[in-house]
């Protein structure tokens, strides 16, 4: 007897969709992993899920900027020379409009260019030499401080 | 909300400024949600070369300067004779199954970018780093791209995903951080619709629809799963997924300007785009070469040329702006060990999860084992993978700076998300596509 070619494809069709489906089964694998958060909330930064570590250091940069004025330079300082890196790459967009003046470069020190800056944002609080610098804000993360910049 | 606006707008601006191109360019009979996923493609594609020709002749980067030249030209296009007349009637429906398939997986995808599960850390390191100066600055910094400190940023990097999402910011005002990396899933639900109309053109609606959901339903997966929302992949997928749909399923003799374009903005997406291009063009010309269709090499030269056109074109951009000029070599291949491969293949197995637990690659692999009579239709997929994990294993055999389980799981998961798709399509054209290609429109 000969098979009937459009149910063939019907049923053909109806496989390949099926699978698909049941693919999604996978779904909540991703919904679960990373740092843990209520299912349905809304993320604080674009990362909170999938770098904690990097999301603490977005919302220093974000409640910082708050206190640096447009067309400001700033620095940053952090305890390692990774966050002190990874800050500085993100703080590029978000202080889009100020001028960066890193005080290290994937890990090796920049002599000079950070005392330039007219803020310190300093993670953690951390600083080297930064006594003199005045506390302009505490905010979530560390210290937002006056550099030595000519913006005073 | 506003966000989501911004987003929507955006979007559908970029859609208008594809639609004239892309009605002159999709065969009669292609859906009114095809036609509208192919012109976002275009759009974008278009997007990207006049913003570089604009930063190039220094003219700032408006609201006006952007849209106006597009709109008009795509409207120029729209309004004049040639291209698609009339849109397909709804011969059959979509079949419920694919329909709830591929409303499940955009509704995946749009819930882990919402949650940041699915974002790349990419994202605010380097491409939406990028876009914010880019609309900051009203154009592309040359001084800050050319900078030594910016090199963490990959400033020789193609430019099309910054731009489009520098053109987000544009049309916002401001960068919606947060939000941002949800333009991902514009690119996913043009892509379902580009894909899925030409399939259920080609394939039948049956089938079509149903080979359409399962790309879906992988892709968005494998997407949420490596990370991708913000970065360059979504535009990668859908560039090299479309151009595989149109050159998988084409009729002799016809035009190849559409997937040659697709294969342009693949080129300019990521700097493996375009091995990618190459790849699949190499493979469209050894199929029609071994089913004796006309002209082989004649009619490989426009996808072959467009793409590698396309990277020169930001090449002379970098030139002629004082950007460091080229992609950065790869590292040290001469120095490869291929005594490491056993001890890398568990790595490798374990990173081609697509959010699966590797499951994504069985029904496409069945359907390739199931037909080995139909070898001759998969060759473009094929030597694409072959091309994709070539380099991928030259990468993985040869000195790197971290561990190398670290450097396997930082970019498998997402280098092999092309071949995912083309093998699916693949899959699809050998178990529903007429031996030729030459089933009618549906």
């Amino acid at each position: 007897m000969k098979r009937d070619p459009i149910a063939g494809t019907r049923r053909g069709a109806a496989v390949w969709a099926l699978a698909g489906i049941l693919l999604l089964a996978f779904a909540p694998r991703v919904w679960r992993r990373g740092a843990p958060a209520p299912m349905f909330s809304l993320p604080e930064t674009p990362i909170d899920r999938v770098s904690p570590d990097g999301a603490a250091q977005w919302v220093f940069l974000s409640e910082s900027l708050k206190h640096v004025p447009r067309g400001a330079s700033y620095t940053i300082r952090a305890a390692t020379g990774d966050e002190e890196m990874n800050l500085f790459m993100m703080s590029l967009g978000l202080f889009e409009g100020h001028m960066p003046y890193p005080n290290s470069y994937f890990g090796i020190p920049i002599p000079g260019y950070a005392a330039n800056a007219d803020f310190v944002l300093a993670y953690g609080c951390a600083g080297d030499g930064a006594a003199e610098n005045v506390v302009v804000a505490r905010v979530r993360g560390g210290c937002v401080q006056r550099g030595a910049g000519k913006m005073r | 909300m506003t966000a989501f606006l911004d987003l929507a707008v955006s979007a559908f601006l970029l859609a208008l400024f594809g639609a004239g191109p892309a009605r002159r360019l999709c065969a009669p009979g292609a859906s009114l949600w095809g036609l509208a996923g192919v012109a976002y493609g275009l759009g974008a594609l278009l997007l990207t070369v006049e913003s570089l020709a604009l930063s190039a002749a220094g003219i700032p980067w408006t609201l006006a300067s952007m849209a106006l030249p597009l709109l008009a030209l795509s409207g120029g296009l729209f309004f004049t004779s040639g291209g698609t007349k009339e849109l397909a009637r709804p011969a059959a429906r979509v079949p419920l199954a694919a329909l709830l398939g591929g409303t499940l997986a955009a509704a995946h995808l749009a819930f882990s970018l919402a949650s940041s599960t699915a974002n790349s850390v990419d994202f605010v390191l380097f491409y939406g780093v990028k876009a914010a100066l880019f609309a900051g600055s009203r154009g592309i910094p040359s001084a800050v791209m050319g900078h030594p400190l910016f090199v963490h940023a990959a400033p020789r990097y193609p430019p099309l995903m910054p731009i489009v999402e520098a053109w987000g910011v544009v049309v916002a005002g401001k960068m919606p951080w947060r939000f941002a990396p949800a333009v991902s899933l514009t690119w996913f639900l043009a892509g379902v619709a580009a894909i899925g109309s030409r399939l259920r053109g080609r394939l039948g609606p049956q089938g079509g629809a149903s080979v359409a959901a399962y790309w879906a339903c992988a892709m968005a997966l494998s997407f949420a799963w490596s990370y991708s929302g913000g970065d360059g992949e979504a535009p990668l997928v859908f560039y090299v997924g479309g151009a595989a749909a149109w050159l998988l399923t084409e009729k002799p003799g016809e035009s190849r300007l559409l997937p040659s374009l697709f294969l342009a903005g693949a080129a300019l997406s990521k700097q493996e785009g375009l091995l990618a291009a190459l790849a699949l063009t190499a493979g469209v010309l050894l199929r029609d070469a071994m089913e004796k269709r006309p002209r082989p090499v004649l009619r490989a030269i426009l996808p072959a040329l467009l793409p590698v056109a396309a990277v020169f074109a930001w090449f002379g951009y970098e030139k002629l702006t004082g950007i460091p000029v080229g992609y950065r070599p790869p590292g040290p291949i001469a120095h490869m060990d291929p005594r490491l491969l056993p001890s890398i293949v568990p790595d490798l197995l374990r990173n081609l999860d697509a959010g699966s637990l590797g499951l994504s690659w069985a029904l496409p692999l069945v359907v390739l084992a199931a037909n080995p009579k139909k070898l001759v239709r998969w060759i473009p997929a094929l030597t694409l993978t072959g091309a994709v994990f070539a380099a991928l294993l030259a990468t993985y055999t040869s000195p790197v700076p971290i561990a190398r389980s670290v450097v396997i799981a930082r970019t498998l998961p997402r280098a092999c998300q092309p071949v995912l798709s083309l093998l699916i399509l693949g899959a699809g054209v050998v178990a529903f596509g007429d031996p030729r290609g030459q089933a009618p429109d549906a």
